[in-house]
């Protein structure tokens, strides 16, 4: 770790000094010995404060840790220890700063911030952490570092400092918002979606209630103290659950020179993405499927998991927007991998190209007729209806 | 609250750097007036404006003032002399000081108040120059650096105490750029809490460690920083001495008064040949001020005008240097050891042309001086009985040496009592007073070994028909020196044997710290000089002296009970001790600091520093000193126990000893690194945080749980069965107090086990202290 020493007299400092000379002159100019040792006097803390600082960041270890994972809408915790390596001597008024910038933004204006905390006094050998708290509102790739610990002590008069080429990165995920009831309907309830059946046993099935016996079904749904109580036989019903996959498909577009309202779109279109595989995630034997034009293409299909669901949202906390006028093909394109009956949401920060989607498709000789497609266009009040930040 | 408590201790240091300066002022002035009134508008501020903040001057207003006060007192300071426009100034530096107070106090207010104390501290350098302004300008430099050490703490936690942000709140603290502003995120910033307890005795230990380098860096500055000006400009004030018998009158009893006066008149200091170490004399040494020689009845006074010349600078052989320090008075005499002579002309001293009173120019009087000359009249550590004289008196000159008072009625001789005393003297041993030196020793013994004489400072009621000195011979026979000597210059005159009076000091008190005697008004004395022509000096009176000198003065002390040996404070007890130091430090601050000349800084810094570099580096580089020293090794016990060890390296004794010295080298070092270690945590510094290892944390939680019969299943997380085991506990009155502790401890053991995490010092005590008192009150109850 690189370290680089500064040191800066203030203007207390600049002044004292001035002070300092005038008195030692006149007094060396008189032959005024008491003057003389005023002006001594004023020199010991001066010659203190530019030696003290030097000494004291030499034996200093900082760290700095960040939280594992964040979302834009979570609160950023940074802990900072100071441990003091000497065997003796404490150190004073040490204020420890930290550089946040933003990488990879599409809003060139946003610029770096810095951020300190103060540690009035640490003992000898001892470590001590003070954190500091904010919130990144936007995704993206924040840089950290480098840290820069100094210390004014004792009169201020001299500001020592060390930077510590301390470097870390954090990706922030998108904002999750919370998604209607709506929203469950199109997706988990649709009576013609893929049913994946799965292996029948008790605890895959809910309880539902019973009727009376039919051929066929087996011994051990019977229900024999209901059978015995009312003389025929009663066999008990189970609900089978049905297991949705689901294929997204996210045209992330922006014109060259966007609004305000263009760029907030893109936002709601990645945060709204990024809630729907949070919520497919959650649920276990899915298939999902993720086709994201951007300024790079991306398609991606996997079973649901924590995994894919962290993938993911690493990915869309970097992505962009392209610029392209039309829809580009490679959405309908990505219709040819994902099945006729899988439920399949085109998200998009425009007005849906219908003619441009179709097209894409057919040149993968994909009909998108029958197919469960449903569009939404994040700028119109349609979004609303299904999702809430 | 931290905050406030800082800043309250700030104000107190602040009003004390405040009335310290003042209080220096008030010693140069003599008048304790402005530290009063300091005082009193010190306590209204604080009162007024700071704690109730009932009142506190606008900017616009207090420049105002400031400007009326700028006036005031360029007005007041406009018709004195130098001594008051300086203290115009300073009173200036107050009003501006009380402008100040009465407005809110900021950094720039505080700083702003230092400088004007310190300004009044630069006036008062010129103004104090006793060691009382050393020891104020300590605590003033003590007060000061502790002022603003805390006001830097202050201010800078300040800033990072702010609170938690609200949603839409966007406050950022001073001196930083919020992070993304563009967005309104509030940001906060944490500040370490410290027990006050804990850095307020770091702060005294940090500022007594600036202290002390500060002095360093004081001394070493001070010391260097070259004089250019032989005499230093810096004047005393004190007021002079009015010193009674020395001068060229004294009238019987004077001296009397003196002697009970312990005002002190000058140090002295005796250096053999060129030698730097100054040494004590053997018996008690005789400092000549003035010579009388004619007796009226009731005053001596001098026979002749005497001229006044400049010191001999004739070197002579053996000789010893005498360095003395004046203190002021009001009489141009000196004091020192007969005969001297300078090693370059003196401008500021003066000798008589027979060489017997020694004395200072008119512009130097009433100043305090040092000066130094050599003197002759000591051989041997030893004062000289027979004091050398350059030239043999003229005839007319012994004349008046044998001058008797006459009688106003029969015109003859007076004092017959005095008279018919010598003779008795002098008959009953059969010595001749042809025989001066014999003569005049039988009858100053005669004083000692009579039994009849008594040295008194009390006035004596004498017979006023009688000449004071017949009294005290022939009626009432006690008295102080003056009568002594007095009586036996009469009583040598009567026999022919010329002599005078010596009036001056005898003794003084021995200051073993610095080397040098401390002689006050209380050791004025009176002696007797008796002159010695050719003949009549003893053949071993000069013996070892270069040449016989043509003549000579025996010194006689007849005072009978005079103190035997000088009070050299050994033996005696603390206070006097503690008062030498005292005096010892006066003399340093006088000469050191004060006083420092260039003459002074050459001979006392920079010489010393030199040799001693020289030395330094010749131990060094010098084959023959680590020759030296390598013998002196090897000529040693460890020389000897080396050279045993080396003929038995492989004998089972050579292993025994090697074993022993192993095993106390280990010893002892396991004993330091203990015995450290027990000092620092005595001294409430421990080793590094002891943040215990993980698992103990949770197996002395389990431990301490297990004794009243709490088992964590199988299925049970830590947490879980921490908060079953806490929700037994609570329902149980004995161990309710502790039922939240297994809930805190395993929330700490999951922050470091599972979060990452590390305890800093306070949560590694806090988890400490919690598993004791479980520990302690499940234990207890099991």
């Amino acid at each position: 770790m690189a370290r680089q020493r500064q040191i800066r007299i203030g203007r207390e400092g600049f002044y004292y000094s001035l002070v300092l000379l005038a008195v030692l002159a006149g007094a060396t100019a008189r032959q005024l010995n008491l003057l003389m040792l005023v002006g001594s006097m004023l020199a010991g803390p001066l010659l203190f404060s530019l030696i003290y600082g030097r000494l004291a960041l030499r034996r200093i270890v900082v760290k700095r840790k960040l939280p594992t994972d964040l979302r834009a809408d979570q609160r950023l915790m940074v802990d900072i220890s100071v441990t003091n390596c000497r065997r003796w001597i404490g150190i004073w008024t040490i204020e420890v700063e930290d550089r946040v910038e933003r990488h990879c933004t599409a809003r060139p204006e946003d610029s770096a911030a810095m951020v300190g905390v103060f540690y009035p006094h640490i003992a000898a050998r001892e470590t001590k952490q003070v954190s500091y708290q904010g919130q990144l509102p936007q995704r993206g790739r924040y840089g950290f570092g480098p840290l820069r610990v100094s210390t004014r002590f004792p009169l201020g008069l001299v500001r020592h400092s060390l930077v510590l080429d301390q470097q870390d990165v954090l990706l922030v995920h998108p904002k999750l918002g919370r998604l209607s009831h709506d929203w469950a309907q199109v997706v988990h309830e649709n009576p013609a979606g893929t049913q994946r059946m799965q292996r029948r046993g008790l605890l895959e099935a809910d309880f539902y209630g019973l009727r009376d016996w039919r051929p066929g079904d087996s011994r051990r749904s019977i229900h024999w103290r209901t059978s015995a109580r009312r003389g025929s036989l009663v066999v008990r019903q189970y609900e089978q659950r049905r297991s949705q996959d689901l294929a997204l498909l996210v045209d992330l577009w922006q014109p060259p020179r966007p609004t305000e309202q263009q760029l907030e779109n893109v936002e709601k279109a990645v945060s709204f993405a990024a809630t729907v595989i949070a919520d497919a995630c959650r649920q276990s034997g899915r298939n999902l499927t993720l086709s994201l034009a951007a300024d790079i293409a991306v398609h991606r299909a996997a079973p649901a998991s924590p995994f894919f669901f962290r993938e993911q949202m690493d990915l869309l906390a970097l992505v962009a927007p392209h610029a392209e006028p039309h829809l580009p093909p490679t959405l309908g394109h990505a219709l040819a991998l994902v099945g006729r009956s899988t439920p399949t949401l085109l998200i998009s920060t425009r007005p849906i190209q219908w003619e441009a989607l179709r097209a894409a498709a057919a040149e993968r000789d994909v009909d998108l007729a029958g197919r469960q497609l449903q569009c939404i266009d994040v700028g119109s009040e349609e979004l609303a209806r299904y999702y809430q930040d | 609250m931290r905050s406030l408590q800082f800043e309250h201790i700030v104000q107190i240091l602040m009003a004390v750097l405040i009335l310290l300066a003042t209080m220096l002022l008030g010693i140069g002035d003599r008048s304790a007036t402005l530290t009063l009134v300091s005082l009193v508008v010190l306590a209204v501020s604080a009162y007024v404006t700071d704690l109730k903040k009932f009142f506190c001057l606008s900017q616009p207003m207090a420049n105002l003032m400031a400007v009326g006060v700028v006036a005031l007192a360029a007005v007041n300071a406009y018709h004195v002399d130098r001594h008051g426009q300086m203290i115009a100034v300073a009173n200036l530096q107050s009003y501006l000081q009380y402008v100040l107070l009465f407005q809110s106090k900021t950094s720039r207010v505080y700083w702003q108040l230092a400088l004007l104390s310190l300004g009044q501290v630069a006036i008062a350098s010129t103004l104090v120059p006793g060691p009382m302004f050393g020891g104020i300008m300590l605590l003033y430099l003590l007060a000061g650096i502790t002022t603003f050490a805390l006001l830097l703490l202050q201010k800078e936690s300040a800033r990072y105490e702010n609170p938690a942000p609200a949603a839409t709140a966007a406050l950022a603290p001073s001196g930083m750029l919020p992070m993304f502003a563009d967005r309104q995120i509030p940001q906060l910033y944490g500040s370490t809490a410290t027990s006050t307890w804990a850095a307020g005795w770091g702060l005294l230990e940090q500022g007594a460690l600036i202290g002390l380098v500060t002095l360093c860096v004081t001394s070493l500055i001070f010391s260097f920083l070259p004089r250019w000006n032989i005499q230093n400009r810096q004047q005393d004030d004190s007021e002079a001495l009015r010193s009674i018998g020395f001068s060229k009158k004294v009238t019987l009893g004077e001296l009397g008064e003196v002697v009970h006066n312990a005002d002190l008149v000058m140090r002295a200091q005796f250096f053999r040949g060129l030698s730097r170490l100054p040494f004590k004399l053997i018996g008690e040494p005789l400092f000549r001020g003035t010579v009388v020689d004619r007796y009226d009845g009731r005053s001596w006074t001098q026979a002749e005008n005497r001229n006044s010349v400049n010191l001999p600078t004739e070197q002579r052989r053996p000789y010893v240097r005498q360095r003395m320090s004046v203190e002021p008075l009001e009489s141009p005499e000196l004091f020192c050891i007969f005969p001297v002579f300078a090693f370059q002309q003196e401008s500021k001293l003066r000798i008589d042309n027979s060489g017997d009173q020694l004395s200072r120019l008119e512009e130097y009087r009433d100043r305090s001086l040092e000066f130094e000359i050599a003197t002759t009249g000591i051989v041997n550590d030893k004062q000289r009985i027979y004091q050398p004289c350059e030239d043999a008196l003229s005839d007319e000159t012994v004349l008046d040496l044998l001058h008797m008072p006459l009688s106003q009625e029969t015109q003859t001789a007076a004092l017959p009592g005095l008279r018919e005393t010598a003779d008795r003297v002098l008959a009953e041993r059969n010595i001749q007073p042809s025989d001066r030196v014999t003569a005049a020793k039988a009858i100053s013994d005669w004083f000692h070994l009579s039994g009849e004489y008594f040295y008194s400072l009390e006035p004596q009621s004498r017979d006023p028909n009688l000449d004071p000195l017949e009294d005290f011979v022939t009626r009432h026979r006690s008295g102080h020196c003056e009568y002594f000597a007095g009586a036996l210059v009469m009583m040598l005159r009567s026999q022919s044997i010329p002599c005078r009076m010596a009036i001056g000091f005898k003794g003084g008190e021995w200051n073993s710290i610095g080397s040098y005697y401390q002689i006050q008004q209380l050791h004025a004395h009176a002696w007797v000089e008796v002159y010695l022509g050719p003949t009549d000096i003893p053949p071993d009176a000069f013996a070892g002296d270069d040449e016989q000198p043509p003549a000579a003065w025996l010194i006689l002390d007849p005072t009978a009970g005079t103190h035997e040996g000088s009070q050299d404070g050994e033996n005696q007890g603390l206070f006097i001790r503690l008062r030498q130091y005292l005096d010892y430090g006066h003399v340093l601050w006088n000469n050191y600091v004060v006083g420092l000349n260039s003459t002074r800084q050459r001979q006392g810094i920079y010489e010393p520093v030199a040799q001693g570099f020289s030395a330094a580096v010749e131990n060094l580089v010098s084959p023959k000193v680590w020759q030296a020293r390598f013998q002196a090794v090897y000529r040693s016990p460890v020389g000897a126990f080396w050279e045993w060890y080396r003929r038995h390296w492989f004998s089972w004794r050579g292993g025994l000893v090697a074993i022993v010295f192993s095993l106390i080298a280990t010893v002892c070092y396991l004993f330091g690194r203990w015995f450290t270690e027990r000092v620092r945590r005595l001294m409430g510094k421990g080793r590094f945080a002891a943040t215990p290892p993980v698992h103990v944390i949770y197996r002395r939680l389990e431990a301490a749980l297990g004794k009243q019969g709490y088992q964590r299943k199988a299925t049970q997380t830590a947490y879980e069965f921490a908060l079953a085991a806490g929700g037994d506990l609570a329902e149980n009155l004995e161990h309710r107090r502790v039922a939240h502790l297994p809930r805190r401890i395993v929330e700490a053991f999951y922050r470091v086990r599972f979060g990452g995490r590390t305890l800093d010092n306070s949560e590694a005590e806090a988890v400490e202290h919690a598993l004791a008192e479980l520990e302690l009150v499940l234990g207890r109850s099991h």
